[in-house]
């Protein structure tokens, strides 16, 4: 994957009346890299993707494929392909008449593009069917179709607007890997649209996270993760205990807060400025708190509580623990090593929580 | 077929579109506007205004009894057909019966049958077993062209309706009978008023059945028919003619209206296949 | 037999029996009939081929009959030629109030039949209104007699009765296409012109079939339009038809003249589909 900014999108709005459906979108895409675009229904990701495609008019702004500006270039003369979120294979064709129907332009002969067919069905895993018509094909089966008939074209960039939604979780799953693979096989630029957070991170090189027509942040999905600048992105992404507090102390590197909830936490400074009595939010990862039986008398980084309720789900358990009298619930993630998340449901006296120094992240208090 | 919101100011289609609505009324259009014109010659120039014409019609003995037989033959054809059809269409819709796309085929079948072998094929019938030619027998052939369209109608109107509704009412304790006049009636009430509307239409200007199978009583397009012949009576023909085209009108876009009341876009168009 | 079964059965008995009887049965009987014979008012029964024969020996009578699937095949060709751009235009173009365009385009089609038809004989006719227009404009000196009283004014007057008719089985066919297989078209390079051609007119094609056939079958057996604005030259096979039961006292020749077009309009619609299948073959 090369450094370079393949796709630039700059400024990019999207009015609808008074709706904004895209509002002042910049980012850039590199050659070779699988983006996606990642956000809640409605955060404008489709429609953002279409205005690359060229099927929806930007109202402001412009968009770059390969150094090009796309400008008013309509869909049929872009170099970007989509595959769209229902297939749309042309119930009148065949599998081979359909994946061969963008070569029509091209003037290829016949045995030439029969070749192509067959080389593209044997990249799908569906060698043989070029006879077969829609109406005989699975969901499954489908999208791959559309994923060759576009990929055949050999365009600069793929868009993928959802196309695993339709699909059962075990298929989805497998579609996910044979997808991330294919993709750095043929080497093409991948634009990804969905929704479900753990979707856009098993696959994606960076991920952008969008909500209400804006982009919040971009990053690789570690990083976005781990490490997330907003409230919105760490909360979308996984599940996020989120304490709010007040600076007590700055110390170097480290500043520690004053939580309500859970008494004092100590937590990496980062980048942020702040002074004491500032008001912030620490937000610690489930999996990063450990649930113990045994007294822990620390008194900072740590608390007691009871278990409210663990759902159990087979290879860990999501464990509810209510602290500070029962105000506050934190959510914990425990794995069932030896069963032992198995066993922690049955506990009914009191457990003690604790996290490391470097387990929670800062975030600004304005509940962004 | 983009999405974009591409202006396109001045559309080629929308022109030929429109200019296609012109002429399917244009011809029609020329009866009323002869019928006020003061001569006997359906001609340009127009002469004059006059009203005359439709005087002399309102008190046209013959005229007025043709109007009355076929108003009342449209109503009852209209009443027995949308029953007939409503009947027919909940069979189809709510339960599901064997051969159900062969059979509503045969029962629209009327729809594209030419009329003339209709007329002249009851016409055997009648006389073959001795039933003289009356306002029966020419309801008889009405009820068979009207009744397709009541029950395509029907199923368009029944085909979007949830049966949860009705299970929903059982399962909240009202008998079936209660629950038909309770929630599928009110539901489907407003096609059956389509229907009616649409079947008197077709009953009341229904020409070729009625000419072959009336006795001694005419219809009102038959009695058009017989005026047709007598070139000094064409302009109260005009005038006769737009009125009951002017009906007609009224009574389909009532119709139209009934029928769309409370039905999603995707459904109404299944009306024709 | 469930309740369900008995319950949908008597919901449909009264059609099926009005049908039996007054659809099927008189065609039956029709059937029967024209193997008998009639002399004056005496109706023999029997079985003979006389009819038939007497249809195929009397030339006239097939010319008839091939002239009037001749002009319904153009009448219904035409109709579909004009009326499609119009349902496209509706089904593409139109954002909203999709029904009240339908709802104009159609109406005509409920109104009188007769009077629709006898409008053309009023703007055809010797004395009509384009003729007494033209004249009266100064555009000619005597009135044309091309217009009316022949076979292209059937198929005009037929042609346009229908016309509101035919725009409805094509309208529904255009308005089902998923548009997104449209914008596939198009992000697979296709102009709108090529799209248009390599989708959206396969898949409205059932429409337009279905639509030529709603208008061939009824218009052939046309009796109206031939007898207002045909004259001689314009004579469809309903003419004789009705000749026959009417003036002509002999039905049971009427009964085979029915039968035989019955049997050549199923002939033709047969031929066609089989026409379109094999296309349909060729094609992929």
């Amino acid at each position: 994957m090369s450094d370079e900014n393949f796709i630039t999108l700059r400024n990019l709005s999207r009015h609808f009346g008074r709706v904004r459906a895209v509002d002042d979108v910049s980012l850039e895409v590199k050659r070779g890299e699988f983006f996606s675009l990642l956000g809640p229904s409605g955060c404008g990701k489709t429609t953002l993707m279409r205005i690359i495609a060229g099927f929806e008019e930007e109202t402001a702004g412009e968009v770059f494929i390969d150094g090009q500006s796309m400008g008013r270039t309509p869909p049929h003369q872009r170099p970007s392909n989509m595959v769209f979120q229902n297939y749309a294979i042309f119930p009148h064709l065949t599998v081979q008449q359909n994946i061969a129907f963008g070569l029509r332009k091209e003037k290829l002969p016949k045995e030439q593009v029969n070749r192509m067919v067959e080389e593209a069905l044997e990249m799908i895993k569906l060698p043989g069917y070029s006879s077969r018509h829609a109406h005989q094909l699975s969901g499954g089966q489908r999208q791959r179709i559309a994923l060759a008939r576009a990929l055949i074209k050999k365009p600069k960039v793929l868009l993928l607007d959802e196309p695993l939604g339709a699909l059962d979780k075990k298929l989805r799953e497998q579609m996910q890997l044979e997808l991330r693979a294919l993709q750095k096989s043929v080497g093409i630029t991948f634009i990804f649209v969905t929704h479900d957070q753990e979707e856009a991170m098993t696959m994606s090189d960076r991920i952008a996270v969008m909500n209400d027509g804006k982009v919040l942040e971009i990053g690789a999905p570690a990083q976005l993760y781990e490490r997330p600048k907003s409230r919105f992105v760490a909360d979308f992404l996984g599940s996020m205990n989120f304490f709010d507090g007040r600076v007590l102390d700055i110390d170097g590197d480290s500043v520690v807060v004053e939580s309500p909830q859970v008494g004092k936490i100590r937590v990496d400074r980062g980048d942020a400025a702040m002074s004491p009595g500032s008001e912030v939010v620490v937000a610690i990862r489930p999996e990063n708190i450990v649930v113990s039986t045994e007294r822990i008398n620390n008194d900072v980084n740590t608390v007691k509580g009871r278990i409210d309720n663990a759902a159990f789900l087979g290879d860990r358990s999501n464990i509810y623990v209510a602290v500070g009298d029962g105000a506050s619930t934190v959510l914990t993630l425990m794995q069932n090593l030896s069963g032992a998340a198995s066993r922690i449901g049955g506990q009914s006296g009191d457990v003690w929580l604790r996290w490391s120094d470097d387990a929670g992240i800062l975030l600004p208090g304005d509940k962004v | 077929m983009k999405s974009a919101a591409r202006k396109v100011p001045f559309s080629a289609l929308g022109v030929y579109t429109v200019i296609y609505l012109a002429f399917l009324y244009i011809p029609a259009l020329f009866l009323p506007l002869f019928s006020f014109n003061d001569a006997i010659y359906i001609a340009f120039p127009i002469k004059g205004f006059t009203l005359k014409w439709y005087e002399e019609m309102a008190q046209n003995a013959a005229m007025l009894a043709a109007l009355e037989s076929s108003v009342k033959l449209g109503v009852v054809v209209s009443i027995v057909s949308t029953i007939l059809g409503t009947m027919a269409a909940k069979a189809f819709t709510r339960y599901s019966i064997p051969y159900s796309r062969s059979l509503q085929v045969f029962i629209a079948l009327p729809l594209v049958f030419p009329l003339i072998i209709l007329g002249v094929a009851l016409l055997v019938v009648f006389s073959q077993i001795n039933l003289p030619l009356s306002m029966f027998t020419i309801g008889v052939s009405h009820v068979v062209i009207c009744m397709p369209f009541s029950m395509l109608v029907m199923i368009s109107r029944l085909e979007g309706f949830d049966k949860g509704l009705e299970e929903a009412a059982q399962d909240l304790g009202e008998t079936p009978w209660m629950t038909f006049w309770r929630v599928t009636f009110p539901i489907a009430l407003p096609g059956i008023v389509a229907s009616l509307l649409l079947c008197f239409t077709i009953s009341f200007d229904e020409f070729l059945l009625a000419f072959f199978l009336s006795g001694d009583e005419p219809t009102l397009p038959v009695y058009i028919w017989s005026q047709l012949r007598f070139p000094t009576k064409l302009p109260n023909v005009l005038a006769l003619g737009s009125c009951i085209l002017l009906l007609s009108v009224v009574i389909v876009v009532l119709a139209e209206w009934f029928r769309r009341i409370g039905v999603s876009p995707s459904v109404e168009e299944t009306e024709k296949q | 037999m469930t309740r369900d079964t008995k319950r949908s059965l008597t919901l449909l008995s009264p059609t099926l029996v009005l049908l039996l009887l007054a659809l099927t049965l008189p065609i039956l009987m029709l059937i029967v009939l024209s193997f008998w014979t009639q002399v004056g008012m005496n109706l023999t029964p029997g079985f003979t081929l006389e009819n038939y024969e007497t249809f195929f020996d009397r030339r006239i009578f097939p010319v008839l009959l091939q002239r009037s699937i001749e002009n319904s095949a153009m009448v219904a060709v035409l109709t579909v030629l004009l009326a499609y751009p119009a349902a496209y235009f509706i089904a593409f173009r139109v954002q909203k109030r999709k029904i009240l365009w339908l709802i104009l385009i159609t109406l005509p089609f409920w109104t009188s039949y007769l009077l629709r038809i006898f409008a053309w004989k009023v703007i055809l006719g010797y004395n009509g209104v384009i003729n007494s227009g033209f004249i009266s404009i100064g555009l000619i000196e005597e009135p044309l007699t091309f217009l009316l009283n022949n076979r292209g004014a059937v198929v005009i007057t037929l042609a346009h009765a229908w016309a509101a008719f035919a725009i409805l089985p094509i309208y529904v066919s255009l308005e089902k296409i998923d548009r997104s297989l449209l914008e596939a078209a198009a992000d697979l390079g296709e102009s709108p012109l090529w799209s248009f051609l390599r989708v959206t007119l396969p898949l409205s094609l059932p429409g337009v079939i279905a639509s030529a056939l709603l208008v061939f079958i009824p218009t052939v057996g046309d009796y109206v339009a031939p007898n207002l604005v045909g004259g001689t030259n314009g004579l469809m096979i309903g003419n004789l038809v009705q000749t026959q039961f009417g003036r002509g006292n002999n039905w049971p020749l009427g009964a085979a003249i029915s039968i035989i077009s019955m049997i050549a309009i199923t002939g033709v619609v047969c031929v066609f589909l089989l026409l379109v299948h094999q296309m349909k073959k060729k094609l992929a």
